[in-house]
């Protein structure tokens, strides 16, 4: 294998895959990339067995082809610190790996190469799928992308027993797609319609890692479409030269859609950045561990205040829309905060049937965000 | 230094002297156990009495009094023990919320003379009285006060040690027992303790105590008249406190209850009368220990993190399992479930069990928030919260959830496996079970157990939804 390549795209082709790296590998060749390079183009593949990232860099110049599995830490922090336009990469004998750039070289010890092995890639190698040329569905990008951070964030942190709620729930119903993120106590719930979809209806659970890794390099690749592909156990996101595959979380999923309020009691209609600013402000007094924060609402106006034992009390309020007869209810202020960083529009809704009951907000169109309260007892 | 602090306000009107001056109280009630059992029946008085659970149910004492504190008995010694030290022993089972009430009226008595008032236990206090002679005169007249008031009022006795710090009154008050009150003048506080022997001083323990007189260190004196450097050897960086607090120096604050930091674990841990094997009833009481440890946590408007429980079977071979909850609850039956799965992880030993015991941890200030999928659970939380009420007022058996009702029942205080198994006769329950909203089939049979209806129900069950999908 030899080959002479950009070097800004190599790096930035090594930073999207990093995070498939494993960096606990418990067999050795998961903590490296393989680099493939045949046809004028490169493959990067790097996979932990729970997600797995192949991305493709056209134009290069291929004067060898091959492929090595190189130590990928290494790798990626050579690449990011050599200095030079272009780095060539090529193949020695003994087991070894010669990147030169410019004035800088570097020799990594490779994990395996098609130098000097009979074996197949394929038994050395976790085999990650190639994507078939017909996608379960194709959604806008931005469109997707949007879904994704509004749901991803409420995710659980801790592995829950009884249901796979570290995971968002993906639902594709004809051309509707649903993403569900909840930890038990706040759920955030947005529909969008896919452009194009195979008609199947699909439902799994989503490992958060591979929804990071799409969120933080999808915007990046300058394609307007995602492709989506549902395979036996793992799911496959395109983007542009971007492939990224994730298991799918095993357990179930709770049913989301009881949880959603259905009747409204109260609607309180609220400036955003107004709410989240007067939210903010208590949030200051709150007792460190729990955060408890009280919304009291009366025609037209909301109070929101908290107070810690020994420090002392803030409140502040602000205009809104309401026109029932006053309802106070409390909440943990960085739930509230959450949902608000990722509202869509200017305006967001509230929704409530009683202060014990879940409260429900409007953040965008189909965008429903719901958050249990605290309650006070005796 | 802090104490000094706090009264800068009033440092205008005192003399130099005085500030410099604390005035420290030791609050001590006298026998008190017996003495609130004697308020309540005169009969009990002069004569031996002791507080305290039976001999045949490895009770101990409690407390007692200073007539059978004559007969060598005193408190924390096994029953059996105390009764053959003293045949004419009158022994009283105690009434905890009786002296809890007692104990209450008397700090309500003491908050009136200064609010820098330390509860150190049900009959032990301390006051900081620096800065109030303005207002009450003369501390040696105020805690002649505080006694009479006390003693006229509630008829309890008390002990009062007065000195210029916390470490010199405790010791005062000691000297001064029962029923006595002793002044330790400002700048004699190592005169007094000098002649004193080592382990009058509080910090000493049977262990350091014996290594003081192994180097015939026996009087406060020899101890604060000795070299740092060989203390520092022999005991450590404890070794030149300990010199410094038996010269009678001590800086201490008095922390009233607003100021102390909250508590850092609650538990609760029971020796049963005898020891059993019996599964029922050891999740009777799991479930008991676990509401009245919950109880207190509510009541200090706490949350637990973490749960442990603890064994401790026949021999004597103790064994504790913990976890860490996902969420921060005070709600007992988020965390009844995982403590029997502690309790079964942990009882696989085919011995007697002796002890159980449970703590909760890494509590946090907060709110209980329940989660989407247990709606039952926020109803179930506000009962929880009744029942507390109720408990507050008319006592901690007033009401018994399900699980625990049985324990009421002398049929079911830990079986003894020698004797046959009793007969259980029909229609005598110790509460009615309608009260519960049982009736049909509440008492069943002991092969049973998990039958039992319980006010908690419904918590092991699926929720309604996951059923349906």
């Amino acid at each position: 294998m030899h080959f002479c390549v950009d070097r800004i795209a190599f790096r930035d082709a090594l930073q999207r895959v990093e995070m498939a790296i494993d960096r606990k590998p418990t067999r050795p060749i998961l903590g490296g990339v393989l680099v493939q390079a045949q046809d004028d183009a490169l493959i990067l593949l790097a996979t932990d067995l729970e997600i797995a990232v192949r991305y493709r860099i056209g134009d290069v110049q291929v004067e060898q082809s091959g492929w090595a599995v190189l130590p990928g830490k290494e790798l990626v922090e050579v690449v990011k610190d050599v200095e030079s336009e272009t780095v060539s990469v090529q193949l020695q004998a003994e087991g070894r790996c010669r990147l030169e750039a410019g004035e800088d070289q570097c020799e990594l010890v490779t994990m395996e190469s098609s130098v000097g092995s009979d074996l197949d890639l394929k038994s050395l190698f976790p085999e990650v799928p190639v994507l078939p040329d017909q996608a379960s569905a194709a959604v806008d990008k931005a469109t997707f992308l949007q879904m994704v951070s509004s749901t991803r964030f409420a995710t659980s942190r801790v592995q829950d027993s009884r249901f796979a709620t570290e995971g968002v729930l993906f639902e594709l119903n004809g051309s509707e797609m649903t993403l569900v993120g909840t930890d038990g106590r706040r759920l955030a719930c947005i529909r969008r319609e896919a452009l194009e979809t195979s008609g199947d209806k699909q439902r799994s659970v989503l490992l958060p890692k591979v929804l990071d890794q799409i969120l933080r390099f999808g915007q990046d690749e300058a394609v307007e479409e995602l492709q989506i592909y549902f395979l036996d156990s793992q799911v496959g996101f395109r983007i542009g030269n971007l492939e990224s595959f994730g298991r799918v979380l095993d357990g179930e999923f709770p049913n989301y859609d009881n949880v959603i309020p259905k009747s409204t009691k109260h609607l309180i209609r609220a400036h955003r950045e107004g709410l989240t600013k007067k939210l903010r402000l208590a949030s200051h007094l709150t007792q460190d561990a729990s955060s408890v924060v009280r919304l009291q609402i009366s025609e037209d106006s909301m109070e929101v205040s908290a107070e810690h034992e020994g420090r002392g009390r803030a409140s502040g309020s602000l205009e809104v829309d309401y026109g029932g007869n006053g309802i106070t209810a409390q909440f943990n202020p960085n739930y509230l905060l959450d949902g608000l960083k990722v509202a869509h529009g200017e305006q967001v809704e509230l929704h409530m049937e009683e202060a014990s009951r879940p409260a429900k907000f409007v953040l965008g169109e189909d965008f429903t965000y719901v958050v249990m309260p605290l309650t006070h007892f005796p | 230094m802090k104490s000094l602090k706090k009264t800068a306000g009033l440092s205008a009107w005192q003399s130099q002297g005085e500030q410099d001056r604390r005035t420290v109280l030791h609050v001590d009630l006298d026998a008190f156990f017996v003495a609130v059992e004697r308020v309540v029946n005169p009969s009990l008085r002069g004569r031996p009495v002791v507080v305290g659970g039976a001999p045949e149910e490895r009770g101990v004492v409690a407390a007692a009094s200073y007539e059978a504190r004559s007969f060598g008995i005193h408190s924390a010694m096994p029953m059996a023990q105390a009764v053959r030290l003293c045949p004419d022993l009158v022994r009283v089972r105690g009434h905890r919320q009786l002296y809890g009430r007692a104990s209450k009226a008397v700090f309500r008595v003491l908050h009136q003379y200064t609010p820098v008032v330390e509860q150190v236990s049900i009959d032990e206090g301390y006051l900081d009285l620096t800065g109030t002679q303005l207002l009450f005169g003369q501390a040696v007249d105020v805690a002649e006060r505080i006694r009479r008031e006390v003693h006229e009022r509630l008829r309890l006795d008390l002990t009062v040690g007065l000195a210029g710090n916390r470490l010199v009154s405790k010791v005062a008050s000691a000297f001064a027992k029962p029923c006595g009150m002793f002044d330790v003048r400002p700048g004699q506080e190592a005169s007094f303790l000098s002649p004193l022997p080592v382990k009058a001083l509080p910090g000493i323990g049977p262990v350091t105590h014996r290594r003081l007189l192994d180097f015939n260190i026996e009087r406060l004196g020899t101890l604060a008249a000795t070299e740092a450097w060989f203390l520092q050897d022999v005991f450590g960086s404890h070794g030149n406190s300990m010199r410094r607090r038996a010269s009678g120096k001590d800086d201490t604050p008095v922390c009233p209850a607003w100021e102390r930091p909250k508590a850092k674990s609650i538990g609760h841990e029971q020796t049963f009368s005898r020891d059993t094997e019996d599964h029922a009833f050891l999740r009777a009481k799991l479930q008991e220990l676990l509401e009245s440890a919950t109880r207190r946590l509510r009541g200090q408007g706490l949350l637990t993190r973490r749960l442990t429980v603890k064994l401790r079977y026949a021999d004597f071979v103790s064994e504790t399992r913990d976890l860490s909850l996902p969420v921060p609850t005070d709600h007992d039956a988020e965390l009844f479930e995982p403590a029997l799965e502690l309790l079964r992880r942990m009882a696989t030993r085919r011995t007697l069990v002796r002890l159980l015991g449970i703590r909760l941890s890494q509590l946090q200030r907060g709110y209980w928030q329940s989660d989407f999928w247990n709606p039952e659970r926020n109803q179930e939380r506000r009962l929880v919260g009744i029942l507390d009420q109720l408990r507050e007022k008319y006592g901690t058996t007033s009401v018994r959830t399900g699980a625990t009702v049985k324990l009421a029942s002398s049929r079911f205080t830990s079986p003894n496996l020698l004797a046959p198994p009793p007969s259980i006769p029909s229609g005598k329950f110790p509460l009615n079970p309608k009260f519960l909203g049982g009736g049909r089939g509440f008492f069943r049979p002991r092969q049973k157990p998990d039958a039992l209806p319980s006010l908690t129900q419904g918590r092991n069950a699926e929720p309604a939804w996951s059923q349906a999908s």
